[in-house]
């Protein structure tokens, strides 16, 4: 990833100078390894092909939405409409997993 | 059919209707009412649950025997628990009425997608 | 005799008394009277159990039964109160010298500090759901009285998904009333671990998730406290994260209770550790990208949050000693945090490009929020790097190497955005100008004695840490899961 591109992306957002793009880009490392991390978790757990195949593909997509770090703080604002989306895929998300985990 | 079982039946419809009005309608007063008619779901939920047929109601009764009372009385812990959800329930409808007056006074509107918006 | 009801109801009643008298002269001094009392609350509790009404233990075929509301006191849940109080007092005193104080203001944090303390205390579902949305509504309240309009539509997002997600936990008690026929916590776990489990079991667990990432603020609830600690002025910030911090810490202790002996915990335990780990990572990344100081300091508190969490939901001894170690440690340091932010924007602004040069005109208070800083971070000799020591051992322990690993990254991003915000109001270089102008602002004698005695007891804990430790240890193999 570009850091010119990076840049303009923050001036754009109205914060610019050096120090609040260099925190930007640390968020955006953060994020990253955090989706590699947590495949490496979930494929020792879990152990499947299959696992490894959705990681590397989701790995793939980081790579190319890359910066995430906009998209992610788009997400994270708090007008109420993406708000309830998101607590509604949160309920919808963890009634299936426990569920499934009953069912078995 | 089944008395206990209907109320189940309803209860469940109410907390599924309530749950879509609260995420899908975009009236403030409306999702304030979807979420009166989600804890509307709850209570009855919580009464059916200690609804016994042909049972007598949990008070003191002189004239009947204990044993024969004891065996026979609906369960009286979910209807002190409805009461305490009812008082607690209205304290935050209130609330939260009272705020989306302050609210329409200033925008004019009653959409969440306008007063609740990103700031 | 025993007087642990006390620590509840007497801040409830003079929360009642407060609210009539809150335009009396002599607010400030009754305030400073109620918090020495607040102080002393802690003690009246014996250890062992409280029977309300006298209603004790029934024998049914030989099982025994708790009818009737049930408190209990052990050295974890006086550590925790004790914890609230203080904090709960430090804000009582420096709101006292606030221009517009009203009694409402303390009315709602007695409030707060009595609910959330019955849910620390209580063993009974149903209680800790009342007092769980009285804590709820009270930190609406608290939020409104800021009196700005950001403020009363974050608190109008608070209720408005706190409704819902009450109304869910509900329906988790309600259901798991239905499947054992008791309301008291440990007669809960004792029968589910013997009967078969059924449908409405799993669905119960669901609810108290549901139930237990609100009042804790995991995502993808975090918004809402971000809100809500932002809009508010810092100090009253500093005891709304004590009460979600303490409700998160008494919830999963309800979930390990009830359903840490069961075959479906392991799943459980995937979830929470998913929950926990998505709060961490998603408060650093949100506050590396903020101006506002205030929601800096809130989104590093969701992240936090994730810490605790993390502890909590391994379920093993150390881990569960870990999360409420660190979960103590966080309410101290970060109210300490909030307090210096509260003293920032006195001063200038909480807006961080617009403060700077700020070490110049306070020296004293700069070091204090340094000490508080690097407790946050997790650098010896202050307590954070204590629990996150034993928190990343648990985490090794319980096999997890990855986490580790993730959560070294977090606080390297927790380092780089505190050294930001330091950077930014301190130490940036500002004009003669500007330096007089800060140096017309009077700060109170109060607000650096609270921030003092925060920053005290940081050091003191990161120093001796078996202080907290040798009271939680015994209970945390009590509870934890095999």
């Amino acid at each position: 990833m570009d850091y010119d591109r990076f840049k303009k992306e923050m001036e754009r957002e109205g914060s610019g100078d050096s120090v609040s793009v260099g925190a930007g880009l640390t968020g955006e490392l953060i994020l990253y390894s955090f989706l590699v991390t947590g495949l490496f978790l979930l494929s020792r757990i879990f152990g499947k092909v299959l696992l490894a195949t959705v990681g590397i593909l989701a790995i793939g997509i980081g790579l190319h939405m890359m910066p995430m770090v906009f998209r992610f703080k788009r997400e994270n604002s708090n007008h109420i409409v993406l708000q309830l989306f998101w607590i509604s895929i949160f309920l919808g998300a963890i009634s299936m997993i426990i569920f499934i985990a009953g069912s078995r | 059919m089944d008395l206990q079982l209907a109320s189940f039946i309803t209860a469940g419809a109410l907390v599924v209707l309530g749950l879509y009005g609260f995420f899908f309608v975009d009236n403030v007063i409306k999702k304030i009412i979807a979420l009166s008619i989600i804890s509307s779901g709850v209570n009855l939920t919580l009464v059916a649950m200690g609804y016994r047929e042909g049972g007598y109601v949990p008070i003191y009764i002189p004239t009947v025997e204990f044993q024969v009372f004891s065996k026979h009385m609906a369960y009286p812990l979910p209807q002190a628990l409805v009461l305490t959800n009812i008082v607690i329930g209205a304290s935050m409808l209130a609330v939260m009425l009272a705020l989306s007056i302050v609210f329409y006074r200033k925008y004019r509107t009653l959409k969440t997608s306008v007063i609740l918006k990103e700031d | 005799m025993n007087l642990l009801p006390l620590i509840v109801v007497i801040p409830l009643l003079m929360a009642i008394v407060f609210s009539y008298i809150y335009r009396s002269k002599y607010i400030r001094l009754l305030t400073l009277l109620m918090a020495l009392v607040l102080l002393v609350l802690p003690l009246l509790g014996l250890y062992g159990p409280y029977f309300f009404g006298g209603h004790g233990v029934v024998y049914i075929e030989g099982m025994p039964f708790v009818s009737g509301i049930l408190y209990t006191l052990n050295p974890l849940k006086e550590t925790l109160i004790f914890t609230l109080m203080l904090i709960g007092v430090l804000v009582l005193i420096i709101s006292t010298r606030e221009e517009r104080l009203s009694g409402t203001f303390t009315a709602l944090v007695l409030m707060g500090l009595a609910s959330v303390s019955a849910v620390i205390l209580t063993e009974d579902l149903f209680n800790l759901y009342v007092f769980y949305e009285i804590a709820a509504i009270t930190q609406a309240g608290l939020v409104i009285l800021a009196g700005r309009e950001e403020a009363y539509r974050s608190a109008f997002r608070y209720l408005l998904v706190g409704t819902m997600a009450g109304s869910i936990l509900l329906l988790g008690v309600g259901l798991l009333l239905s499947a054992t026929g008791s309301l008291n916590i440990v007669d809960m776990g004792r029968y589910l671990a013997l009967k078969p489990l059924t449908p409405t079991v799993y669905g119960a667990l669901l609810m108290l998730i549901v139930g237990l990432a609100y009042g804790g603020g995991l995502p993808p609830f975090h918004t809402l406290k971000v809100d809500l600690y932002s809009r508010t002025k810092p100090f009253v910030a500093a005891i709304l994260q004590t009460y979600s911090k303490f409700i998160l810490i008494a919830l999963m202790l309800v979930i390990l209770k009830l359903f840490g002996g069961l075959p479906i915990f392991n799943t459980t335990r995937g979830v929470l550790i998913a929950l926990s780990v998505f709060a961490m990572v998603f408060g650093t990344v949100m506050a590396l990208l903020q101006d506002d100081y205030r929601r800096l300091l809130a989104y590093h508190t969701v992240s936090q949050g994730g810490y605790v969490a993390l502890g909590l939901a391994l379920g093993t001894p150390l881990g569960i000693v870990a999360g409420i170690f660190h979960g103590i440690n966080h309410a101290l340091y970060k109210s300490a945090l909030f307090i210096g932010a509260h003293i920032v924007e006195k001063i200038k602004s909480p807006y961080m490009r617009e403060v700077g040069g700020l070490l110049l005109a306070m020296p004293t208070v700069t070091f204090l929020i340094l000490c508080a800083k690097l407790a946050s971070i997790g650098i010896p000799p202050f307590n954070g790097f204590q629990s996150k020591l034993l928190l990343a051992e648990a985490v090794m322990s319980a096999d997890m190497p990855e986490l580790v690993i993730l959560m070294l990254i977090v606080s390297i991003g927790t380092f780089l955005y505190m050294m930001k915000a330091f950077y930014l109001i301190f130490l940036k270089p500002c004009s003669e100008e500007q330096l007089r102008e800060y140096r017309e602002v009077r700060i109170s004698k109060y607000h650096i004695f609270s921030l003092g005695l925060l920053v005290l007891l940081c050091i003191v804990l990161g120093l001796y840490p078996d202080m907290v430790l040798d009271r939680l240890l015994p209970l945390g193999e009590e509870i934890a899961i095999e």
